[in-house]
């Protein structure tokens, strides 16, 4: 393998892992918030995806008005599905199992109603999925992979800069310890609501990306699901940053075993790999434990309880 | 006839599954979402072990119920340490991998399957098929009551209800669990080598992550942790979704309103009725087995 | 396993009631019981899009034989029975055409369900027509399974073959997906590639699920071959065009007959410029017919057909069983799937086909094959015009 080959499978790996990486951070973010694994984001990823297809593609909106449209229909339904789905299951007490077979079967239920809408064809989102490319320093780029490299990072900041917000310090302290974080009157189930809300904006933008550059199958989503649940194992459950990480990881040791591996066998070890890793390092990777001073930090300051003067 | 038949005979085969996915999820409470290899695995044992070594059905029944077990100690012996979400990822990590890896092996058909020998032969072959089936369903269930109802089956509801209570009363929950996903795989493995036999065609999509929704589904309907649940449960899941054939409705439409009623029953089963038919109506890892 | 595996009898004998009213109105009643034709395709799930679109096709060739005065007295039904491409629904289906509804013969699509329901067809001496799949072992599945549609053998082997003796290259990358349809033609392809004298310098199965070929296609540049072979399908095929393009692979590229789809045109751009791909049936310059059917597509439903080919052969392919049928008949025998077969033995040329002109079935040592020309297809000006026929050896 020479330099060119080398810097040409990086950077289209990397480019490639864009909407991996959103829908990591989704499940991630939720996980984190919520301490639920939320299948449902297979199911909500294709009602995305098929509504912007036929919202932009079927009746000619522009893009822009059929993404935020979708983000506002997937939001709706993220939110529907945790406040009368996981909040029942919250009051109930109900065991993880519960939590597993409700979201898969939300997801499924939604993936079939997405099919009996917009049957079961390869769509793609865009009109042609060929973007010709011009080389920069070796290396073909198109205008695709600048734009999706963009739109996570605007999304990521936006998260990183949420974070910092009151919001965002509710939704860290809720993270922390639901029932502390309610002596402090944060009512955790607004928190789980927003949480639904946010994910559905990342989810939306996966979708857009992956249509932009691929074809999907209401069924699709499915399979990137588990990619996102990958992810957010080997990043370190809880860790949105490493769940991030671990998709571009992911994306880029796969672009490169190829050379190794066969690439028919890529997935069977992947998925092997993450039952390795669940069994013996259910941590995960862990993030440098002295996190370098001039970044910004990935976590804001506690809120400082008010303490009564004498 | 012949329809009815062979519908009776799916129901057979899903009563065994479900019947012995409870054993696992709803006795032990184990999130082990690998059932479908283990149904997979007596499939492809029938079929390889019939077909191509020539041998004998109930001997290529036993031999693929024993290669299930061994690829369920495989994965239960290390695995079995954690519990909960990890255990239902790695699961189903081991499920998908594992059928990647049968779709890059030549002799085991890779993606296009592979043909069987027939097991049940002759004009009455449907008949014969429905009777075995129903008898090895039987069987199961039988298994099933008798795990619960005796010294060991205790044990278990101890483990499932407070592990920590178990271990300090001197009995090795690991034992429990290894024992209990052993049974399941090998009654799971006799199913999968009574429809290799009758339908004669394998192939990985038939093991999916679809089949073991499929199962959970006829596990939550039927009652978790009951014995004669999975029967009711299997009974409904597969002949609800066809009554969706009386209705006028177009081709296209009618395999996603079938998944759709198919998923939207169970969801409303984990709201209404959380025990399931036959359990108890108290919350699912909560319901206390009854003999039935 | 899928939970929704079983044949949905009350619907489709529905359909089949109604396909039946329809073809016996009163100008074209006839004095003999009907001739049944069951049809087993994908109806529902995800290649229902093909498998009504070949319904269709077979229904209108039906209605016109009927309108024509049938076969002999006796009118053509069609009975029609979902397999969502799946064998285990597929054996569910023909064990009720064969039980309940007694249809001679049937015409099958998707190779694991041909494969799994040739088992019935040789058990209870039912005529097998299989259409579209293109398995190998179609050819060796038994004594009353017959294709009229060509297998893996002729479309990648005389594809291989024309690419060197025609079009003179001689190192071929071969890309092939993970697939049935994919990993067996491969094989032949490079076997015959090489036999005719050239050089495989690539061979890369790839996951079909997969995005990002990056790295495939980068084996394949550094492998320069001067023409890429692609054995994908209609998901997977685009994209690796795409990103061949995309990367600057500027070789001549040649794909199965999916490629042969006006969406993979639009969705391509200028990628697709100069795409070769090979066709199975003849085009409009070849037999008139072929625009009429599609006029009739254009008309009555608005679009045109999902696989044009395939369509084609789905709707000679009732022309073959008309003429089995009738020689049946016309020697005195009663159209059982025995005498069905026996004619196919006697009498395996099948000539003046509307779209497909003549198909011919080749017998020998237990196997049905049948011989095709392959018409090449090139892109231009975002359209497919005729480039040559190959011709099998």
């Amino acid at each position: 393998m020479n330099l060119s080959v080398f810097a040409q499978v990086l950077w289209s790996s990397i480019a490639f892992s864009t909407f991996y990486v959103l829908l990591s951070v989704a499940f991630a973010l939720y996980l984190k918030i919520t301490k639920v694994w939320n299948f449902t984001q297979a199911g909500l990823f294709s009602v995305g995806y098929f509504f912007i297809y036929g919202a932009h593609r079927i009746f000619a909106l522009p893009a822009w008005l059929s993404i935020a449209a979708a983000i506002l229909l997937v939001a709706a339904l993220a939110m529907a599905i945790e406040h009368f789905g996981f909040r029942t299951l919250r009051r109930r007490r109900s065991p993880t199992l519960v939590y597993f077979i409700l979201s898969f079967m939300i997801a499924e239920f939604l993936i079939y109603f997405v099919t009996l809408l917009a049957g079961a064809q390869p769509q793609s989102l865009s009109a042609s999925i060929f973007v010709p490319s011009t080389p920069v320093f070796g290396v073909l780029v198109t205008s695709w992979d600048g734009g999706a490299l963009l739109t996570v990072a605007v999304l990521l900041l936006a998260l990183l800069a949420l974070s910092r917000t009151t919001i965002g310090r509710k939704m860290v302290a809720v993270a922390d310890n639901a029932s502390l974080a309610e002596l402090f009157r944060i009512r955790p189930e607004r928190i789980y609501l927003a949480t639904a809300a946010l994910s559905a904006v990342l989810i939306v933008a996966a979708a857009w990306l992956f249509g932009t550059k691929s074809v999907a199958v209401p069924a699709s989503s499915l399979d990137l699901i588990f990619i996102a649940v990958i992810s957010c194992i080997l990043g370190g459950v809880g860790s949105l940053a490493g769940a991030a990480v671990a998709a571009v990881v992911l994306s880029i040791l796969k672009g490169f075993s190829i050379f190794i591996v066969p690439s028919i066998w890529q997935n069977a070890l992947v998925y092997y790999a993450l039952v390795l890793v669940v069994v013996f390092f259910p941590n995960g990777v862990r993030l440098p434990p002295r996190w370098p001073s001039w970044l910004p930090a990935l976590r804001p300051a506690p809120i400082e309880p008010k303490v009564a003067q004498k | 006839m012949t329809y009815l038949a062979e519908l009776g005979i799916l129901v057979a085969i899903w009563t065994i599954l479900a019947a012995s996915f409870n054993i696992i999820i709803g006795f032990a409470g184990l999130f082990v979402i690998a059932h479908p290899l283990f149904f997979a695995c007596g499939a492809y044992g029938a079929v390889i072990l019939g077909g191509v070594f020539g041998l004998p059905f109930a001997v290529s029944v036993a031999a693929a119920a024993a290669i299930a077990v061994v690829l369920s100690l495989a994965f239960s012996v290390p695995a079995a340490r954690v519990s909960g979400d990890y255990l239902l990822i790695a699961s189903a990590g081991f499920l998908l991998g594992s059928l990647q890896a049968i779709r890059n092996v030549d002799w085991l058909g890779a993606a296009s399957g592979l043909d069987g020998p027939a097991i049940f032969t002759g004009p009455e072959r449907t008949l014969w098929g429905l009777l075995t089936c129903w008898i090895c369903a039987l069987i199961v269930l039988l298994l099933a009551r008798w795990i619960v109802g005796s010294h060991f089956g205790r044990a278990v509801i101890a483990m499932r209800d407070d592990e920590t209570a178990l271990a300090s009363l001197g009995r090795n929950p690991m034992t429990i669990k290894i024992v209990l996903i052993t049974v399941g795989a090998a009654c799971a493995s006799l199913g999968g080598s009574l429809y290799a036999g009758y339908f004669q065609y394998v192939s990985p999509d038939q093991f999916e992550m679809l089949a073991a929704t499929t199962m959970l589904a006829m596990v939550i309907v039927g009652g978790i942790g009951s014995t004669y649940g999975p029967l009711a449960g299997a009974i409904i899941m597969t002949a609800l979704p066809q009554l969706v054939s009386f209705f006028d409705l177009p081709p296209a439409w009618l395999a996603p309103v079938q998944g759709m009623i198919f998923t939207g029953i169970v969801i409303v089963f984990l709201f209404v009725r959380p025990g399931g038919l036959l359990g108890s109506t108290t919350r699912i890892g909560q319901s206390k087995v009854r003999a039935q | 396993m899928d939970q929704a595996s079983l044949s949905r009898r009350v619907l489709l004998a529905g359909a089949a009631l109604g396909f039946s009213a329809f073809l016996l109105s009163p100008a074209v009643r006839a004095a003999g019981d009907p001739l049944k034709i069951g049809v087993l395709l994908p109806l529902t799930g995800p290649s229902a899009t093909f498998g009504t679109d070949y319904l269709q096709s077979i229904s209108w060739a039906v209605d016109d034989i009927n309108k024509a005065g049938g076969v002999e007295g006796h009118l053509l039904q069609v009975v029609p029975i979902d397999t969502r491409a799946d064998p285990q629904t597929g054996l569910s289906a023909v064990n009720r055409l064969v039980d309940v509804d007694k249809a001679p013969a049937y015409l099958v699509s998707w190779s694991p369900v041909v494969r799994s329901t040739g088992q019935v067809a040789n058990r209870e001496k039912v005529l097998e027509i299989s259409i579209g799949a293109t398995s190998p072992d179609i050819a060796k599945l038994g004594k009353y399974t017959y294709t009229i549609y060509p297998l893996a053998d002729v479309e990648a082997v005389v594809a291989a073959r024309w690419q060197v003796k025609k079009l003179g290259k001689k190192r071929a990358a071969v890309l092939y997906g993970n697939t049935e349809s994919g990993v067996a033609p491969a094989r032949l392809f490079k076997d015959s590639f090489t036999n005719a004298g050239g050089s495989v310098v690539a061979f890369e199965a790839y996951d079909p699920k997969a995005t990002d070929f990056t790295s495939t296609l980068l084996t394949v540049k550094g492998a320069d071959p001067d023409i890429i072979w692609i054995q994908g399908d209609a998901a997977d095929t685009p994209l690796i065009i795409a990103q061949a393009r995309q990367l600057g692979l500027t070789q001549t590229i040649a794909t199965v007959q999916v490629g042969n789809n006006p969406a993979m045109i639009e969705q391509l751009g200028s990628a697709a410029d100069g795409l070769l791909v090979t066709s199975l049936a003849p085009g409009a310059d070849v037999n008139p017919n072929v625009q009429k059917f599609v006029d009739r597509w254009q008309k009555e439903m608005k679009r045109v057909p999902n696989g044009l080919p395939t369509n084609q052969f789905m709707h000679d392919a009732v022309y073959v069983l008309r003429d089995l049928f009738a020689y049946t008949l016309k020697h005195g025998r009663q159209p059982t799937g025995e005498n069905l077969q026996l004619a196919m033995e006697e009498a395996p040329q099948f000539n003046n086909l509307p779209l497909l002109n003549s198909v011919k079935i080749l017998s020998a040592n237990g196997e049905h094959r049948v011989s095709n020309d392959l018409y090449i297809l090139q892109v231009k000006d975002k359209k497919f015009v005729p480039y040559d026929t190959a011709r099998p050896e």
